[in-house]
């Protein structure tokens, strides 16, 4: 396995490209297959509680969060929800970094280039405002 | 049945990592230092992926391995390169290229490569072609893991 953190863009992307249709035509196993082939694909399956977090915000329904927690459930938490003092201070020092095409930076792309960084990986992410 | 990776990947700060895992295990690795502003987020990576039987089981055996089958491989690059040059469009999905040649049979060899942010397919296919052009290089000069970090 890569020592890759997959960010939430890219666990959210890869789900809306899985889904076809309404959520109630699925069930866990299925949702637990579109993180292996993601997980295949990448060769990694590092996540930061961030991530945990930021998908968990997006679910609508009951029924999501079932579904939202059997795709959550394949991946590695790497840090076992144990965000430190010194990720927060580091996320809070990336925030402040204003980027020349003054774009707001996002709390939680912050806190797992953080966390990342603390834990020596690099993260994958397809989403270009990723703070840097 | 056996599998045997080689990967390269670009960070933003400009670090390059580069490594062979045998069985999902890093075997052969090494990391070039970016600017010293650390930045993890990957601007590019290129996997080539092998799985079958009688592959390498250690750190030097991949490397023998990958040497011997050197001229496959750079062909292979090359033409992906090529086909990258071309204008092979590399999204937010990792492309898949399967297409070796020579590779002993029932080894199935995959480049994977995937790009982040504002690079494209043509420099991806620089990536490629350089991969490509010093691959016996790379693969000589890559450092062995301590055997306590290979859990060896």
């Amino acid at each position: 396995m890569r020592q890759v953190v997959l960010d939430s863009a890219l666990l959210v992307a890869h789900w809306n490209r899985c889904r076809r249709g309404p959520l109630e035509r699925y069930r866990e196993p299925d949702v637990a297959g579109w993180a292996q082939k993601l997980i295949a694909i990448e060769r990694s399956d590092a996540i930061v509680t961030p991530v945990v977090l930021e998908l968990t915000c997006g679910v609508l329904s009951k029924r999501g969060l079932q579904l939202t927690r059997a795709y959550l459930g394949e991946f590695m938490v790497i840090d076992q929800g144990a965000v430190l003092n010194e990720d927060w201070r580091e996320a809070l020092r990336l925030a402040a970094r204003v980027p020349r095409n003054g774009k707001a930076r996002d709390l939680g792309d912050c806190l797992i280039r953080a966390i990342a960084n603390r834990l020596n990986h690099e993260v994958s992410t397809p989403d270009k405002s990723f703070p840097s | 049945m056996g599998k045997l990776s080689f990967y390269r990947q670009a960070r933003q700060d400009g670090g390059v990592r580069t490594a062979i895992e045998v069985n999902e295990d890093t075997v052969l690795h090494h990391f070039e230092e970016g600017g010293d502003e650390s930045d993890p987020s990957l601007l590019w990576w290129v996997d080539l992926r092998c799985e079958g039987p009688g592959l390498p089981k250690g750190a030097e055996e991949a490397r023998r391995w990958l040497l011997t089958h050197a001229g496959s491989i750079k062909e292979g690059f090359g033409r992906l390169a090529e086909k990258l040059h071309a204008g092979l469009d590399v999204d937010l999905y990792p492309l898949q290229w399967s297409d070796f040649h020579g590779l002993p049979k029932r080894v199935k060899a995959t480049a994977v490569c995937s790009a982040i942010r504002r690079v494209t397919a043509r420099d991806i296919a620089t990536v490629v072609r350089g991969l490509a052009g010093h691959w016996e290089e790379i693969i000589a000069n890559l450092p062995a893991l301590p055997a306590a970090a290979t859990g060896g």
